[in-house]
């Protein structure tokens, strides 16, 4: 046995973990040999020290009532924080989702019934299956020698809508169908124009 | 023979809801359970944490963070039964990470937590606050002086030695608790405890 080997064996026996089968060859060692009977005292010695300084006196009623209450404390912290929640988050994105809600609505109704234009004058509303609005520009004309510049404009709906029945009496009017159409003015035309509706 | 020390601590007699009955029941939001793993481990907690931070008002603060830790993380452990060495997990992380910061903590009404004569012993800086509470001013500068070469001599260990000789050497904490708080079997537990030993014999060689 090397003396690491019968330091670690005293150390199990002091600490009462030694195997049953090593600790009585230990014993009648521990008897004959003053070596390893001074490393079993100064073992001894090194725990009586280390035990010798004493825990703190606590209440520990009182520590555990502390504990108690500090971790129900947090459990209220918790439910605050949801109710705040509740309170002031829950109604905000209640108030997001239906505004988006509405907007959808929106989008949904246009795009089922098509826009209407019915602020700009010359507008029809024609109602079969399907709303549908033209706007017929009447434009301005000039003479030029090759003929009018712009004699008529016809703008109907396009997309899925643009094959209905409905706008069959319409046909023959329909020079095109755009996507988009945005129709703006801003500027004073750059020479008065004889007769013009604009 | 040398009288045996492997499992002096039981933390649940037979005639007890087990800890991992506790556990279990603590989990499914039972506050009295837990409060009994409480009243069950709170000496090991403020003893293990006192150790490592030789102040009784870190130990204390120490010791209820941790609990409140562990109610928090309790659906987190795995093995309910191994609650104690789970929560000296906890404790002696706490315990090694703690730094003074006491602007930012709650300040625990020390005065009800600890007995009259320890409550004004809390001030005490430089090794072991305990050793120096004799009334002898000779016995208590002695005292102090060993408290500090004690707890120097400590700091100088590696952690897991360091943990092993408090919890096992000192605190006489199981070593089936010890190796699950370590995270190693209990042959290293013994390992460690005789590192340990061996490594304090000689930077105490002089106050043995």
């Amino acid at each position: 046995m090397t003396r690491d080997e019968l330091e670690f064996s005293i150390s199990q026996y002091l600490d009462g973990t030694l195997p049953e089968d090593q600790r009585s060859a230990l014993e009648a060692r521990l008897t004959a040999d003053a070596d390893a009977q001074a490393i079993l005292t100064e073992d001894r010695a090194l725990t009586d020290l280390l035990r010798s300084d004493p825990l703190p006196e606590v209440r520990w009623d009182r520590l555990a009532e502390s504990i108690s209450s500090a971790i129900d404390e947090q459990l209220d912290e918790r439910v605050a924080r949801a109710s705040r929640w509740m309170r002031f988050r829950l109604p905000a994105g209640l108030a997001v989702a239906a505004s988006a809600l509405i907007a959808i609505g929106i989008a949904a109704h246009l795009l089922m019934h098509g826009r209407s234009a019915t602020t700009n004058p010359g507008s029809q509303m024609t109602s079969h299956h399907v709303v549908v609005a033209t706007l017929t520009v009447q434009g301005p004309q000039e003479d030029v020698p090759g003929g009018p510049v712009i004699t008529d404009i016809s703008i109907a709906a396009g997309g899925s809508y643009a094959k209905d029945s409905s706008l069959d009496p319409y046909a023959d009017e329909i020079d095109s169908r755009p996507a988009r159409i945005v129709i703006a003015s801003g500027m004073e035309p750059d020479r008065p124009l004889a007769g013009s509706p604009f | 023979m040398e009288p045996s020390a492997t499992d002096p601590v039981d933390a649940a007699p037979a005639s007890l809801p087990s800890d991992g009955e506790l556990v279990g029941r603590a989990i499914r939001s039972d506050r009295s359970a837990f409060d009994e793993l409480v009243r069950r481990y709170q000496r090991q907690a403020v003893a293990v944490s006192y150790r490592l931070l030789s102040n009784s008002n870190d130990a204390l603060e120490v010791t209820q963070d941790a609990f409140l830790k562990a109610y928090t993380s309790l659906a987190t452990l795995q093995k309910p039964e191994a609650f104690g060495g789970w929560l000296m997990r906890i404790v002696s992380n706490l315990s090694l990470n703690y730094r003074r910061s006491r602007r930012t903590r709650t300040q625990l009404p020390l005065d009800d937590l600890l007995g009259p004569a320890d409550a004004q012993q809390t001030d005490a800086v430089g090794g072991s606050e305990w050793m120096a509470a004799s009334a002898d001013p000779v016995r208590k500068l002695e005292g102090q002086e060993l408290g500090r070469r004690l707890q120097e001599a400590l700091k100088q260990l590696p952690e897991k030695q360091r943990l092993a000789i408090v919890m096992f050497t000192i605190e006489q904490l199981p070593q089936k608790q010890i190796a699950q708080t370590l995270d190693c079997s209990v042959e290293a537990v013994k390992w460690h405890v005789f590192q340990g030993r061996k490594k304090l014999k000689e930077l105490l060689k002089d106050v043995m």
